[in-house]
């Protein structure tokens, strides 16, 4: 299949010049779909100091298909599910909006710089948007104790 | 006993005062019941009574209640039941001291010794689900008192014959695990309801498979939503705002994703592609380029299909994304929308100058300045980009006369910018 050339391809790139606070590995060696990636919370960012793991997963449709990103570990965000998945809302990633010359570098980029500036007006948890827009201060304490609850 | 109950014959159905003997002194039969009578005075002891005198209630209303006591003189008797006689049940009541607090129990004796018990088939079953019925009714009623329903059970014969207490306010006061409702308000929730919308379920289900059945045709919205809330949870109501929006996204995906989306190219189309081989000038400043969708690297003289917007790709890899969207997977504009001649490389597409004799189509790509105010990312593209697209279709010439006028004014109107991005980006499915 085409797209296991791609993503291999991908992959060596990725591993022999990670982007800042990124580092991607196979979940599985037999499986170029599935890749765990080590995220460090953005300088700035109430994030900050933490690791998250991320899943990311390729469909084999892959370039056509953009992958879906989702947070292993729990953490504050307006645009990640706080629910088992933790899916993370990427504008890129939907279906209608994936190009495929965006390569997985980006992506993740993209994600890193979401955990830095989030985007309320996009948010999956409405909720914490609110605080984000309304109660910046109440919402950088929470996602400050969560990222050291749960990703430290 | 010292106490001022009654006891309750069920075989011949006759009452007297209890006394230590259990058996029937009118017809012999152990099948005899106990009837407290808690208000008279000198029922001192009996744990079912009432104070009514003004001791003040004791921290511990159950402080001297023992609700087995009389289980167990009942089962004292000897296994020798009256024959031939119907399944009973007996129902009895406690309350405290103070009256505050009371329960009942009900229980139910086949009227065979306790060795003949697990023999045949029970007589009960049948009464118990008639009971269990009885009692699902009286839980749905509105009326909190529904609870004295029980009393018109024929299961329970000897309320016919029950003092006026046992249907006294108590039983129907504060029972903790049998009032769930909210008693103030009428509730017309019943079991057919209940029944008839578990049906209406199933139905939807059998429906849903049926069409399924007959093939592509476009499910309704409800089925989607339907079909969604049975996947991924067992019944079809959401708890919770999350659930909610989780739903509504997925709807929103399931149906309006796909209609932003680029349509599938014809095959025609794709095939009517200009081919072209990589020439020095398309592998760019570096020479070296890549095919944007396989990430390969391309060499120089090898054939590869461009697009109207001079993006080009493996044609194999190209024609894998056209069969979904007719849209370029690098810069999203429609492949039907054809610029004449010129060259570029996939980074690095060439200027193409605006021809006034060719009708320019309402969907033209927007000038440079406008695109640059609508989305900055793909301003730099764009402003490279100053396509003469032929349209779709024909447009009328007032349109054709209007977009003239607009780039006749060399770029510079502000109006209309934006639409026509918005319009190319997005109304590409129209």
């Amino acid at each position: 299949m085409g797209s296991v050339k791609r993503i291999s391809k991908e992959l060596t790139e990725l591993t022999e010049s990670p982007p800042a606070g990124i580092r991607v590995e196979l979940a599985d060696e037999s499986n170029v779909y599935e890749w765990k990636v080590h995220m460090e919370g953005p300088e700035g960012s109430p994030f900050h100091n933490g690791k998250f793991l991320i899943k990311l997963s390729l469909p084999t449709e892959y370039p056509f298909k953009p992958p879906t990103v989702s947070f292993a570990t729990k953490i504050y965000h307006p645009n990640v599910t706080n629910d088992e998945k933790g899916s993370m809302c990427l504008g890129m990633l939907r279906a209608d909006e994936w190009k495929p010359s965006s390569k997985i570098a980006a992506v993740l980029q993209f994600a890193r710089q979401l955990l830095a500036e989030p985007m309320p007006d996009d948010a999956v948890e409405g909720r914490i948007a609110e605080q984000y827009k309304n109660d910046r201060v109440r919402y950088e304490e929470v996602a400050r104790e969560w990222t050291r609850k749960y990703a430290c | 006993m010292d106490s001022g109950d009654r006891m309750l014959c069920h075989a011949c159905g006759g009452v007297w005062l209890k006394d230590d003997d259990l058996t029937c002194p009118h017809c012999e039969s152990e099948f005899t019941e106990i009837i407290e009578i808690p208000p008279e005075p000198h029922s001192e002891g009996s744990p079912s009574r009432v104070t009514n005198t003004s001791s003040p209630p004791r921290l511990n209303p159950w402080i001297d209640h023992d609700p087995w006591e009389r289980d167990t003189q009942e089962r004292q008797g000897p296994g020798l039941f009256g024959s031939g006689t119907p399944p009973y049940s007996s129902l009895r009541t406690y309350r405290s001291p103070d009256g505050r607090f009371s329960f009942s129990s009900a229980t139910l004796d086949t009227g065979l010794p306790s060795s003949q018990r697990n023999n045949g088939p029970n007589p009960m079953v049948p009464m118990m689900m008639q009971s269990f019925d009885t009692i699902l009714q009286n839980l749905m009623e509105p009326n909190p008192r529904g609870y004295r329903g029980l009393g018109e059970d024929p299961f329970h014969p000897q309320s016919s014959t029950s003092p006026d207490w046992l249907e006294d306010d108590h039983l129907t006061g504060h029972h903790p695990g049998l009032s769930p409702r909210n008693a103030d308000a009428p509730q017309h929730i019943n079991i057919n309801e209940i029944m008839d919308a578990i049906r209406a379920d199933i139905g939807v289900q059998t429906l849903r498979h049926a069409r399924t059945n007959r093939g592509p045709t476009n499910p309704h919205a409800l089925s989607i939503l339907s079909a969604i809330l049975n996947m991924s949870r067992s019944g079809d109501a959401v708890y919770s705002q999350e659930e909610l929006d989780r739903v509504i996204t997925q709807l929103i995906e399931n149906t309006g994703g796909t209609s932003t989306a680029a349509p599938p190219a014809s095959n025609a189309a794709v095939q009517a592609l200009p081919k072209k081989k990589i020439n020095e000038e398309m592998m760019g400043s570096e020479g070296k380029a890549v095919c944007s969708i396989c990430m390969d690297n391309v060499e120089l003289g090898l054939e590869v299909t461009v697009l109207p917007c001079q993006h080009w790709f493996h044609f194999n890899c190209i024609h894998a994304w056209l069969t979904q969207h007719d849209t370029c997977p690098h810069c999203r504009r429609s492949i039907n929308s054809n610029v004449a001649g010129g060259e570029g490389t996939c980074e690095n597409p060439v200027v193409i100058r605006d021809s006034p004799e060719q009708p320019v189509s309402h969907r033209r790509h927007s000038s440079a300045r406008t695109a640059r105010s609508g989305r900055s990312s793909l301003s730099s593209l764009h402003s490279r980009l100053s396509p003469r697209n032929s349209p779709r279709r024909s447009p009328t010439p007032e349109e054709g006369e209007s977009s003239n006028r607009h780039s006749s004014r060399g770029e510079s109107s502000s109006g209309g910018g934006f639409t026509n991005w918005f319009t190319n980006r997005f109304g590409s499915g129209t």
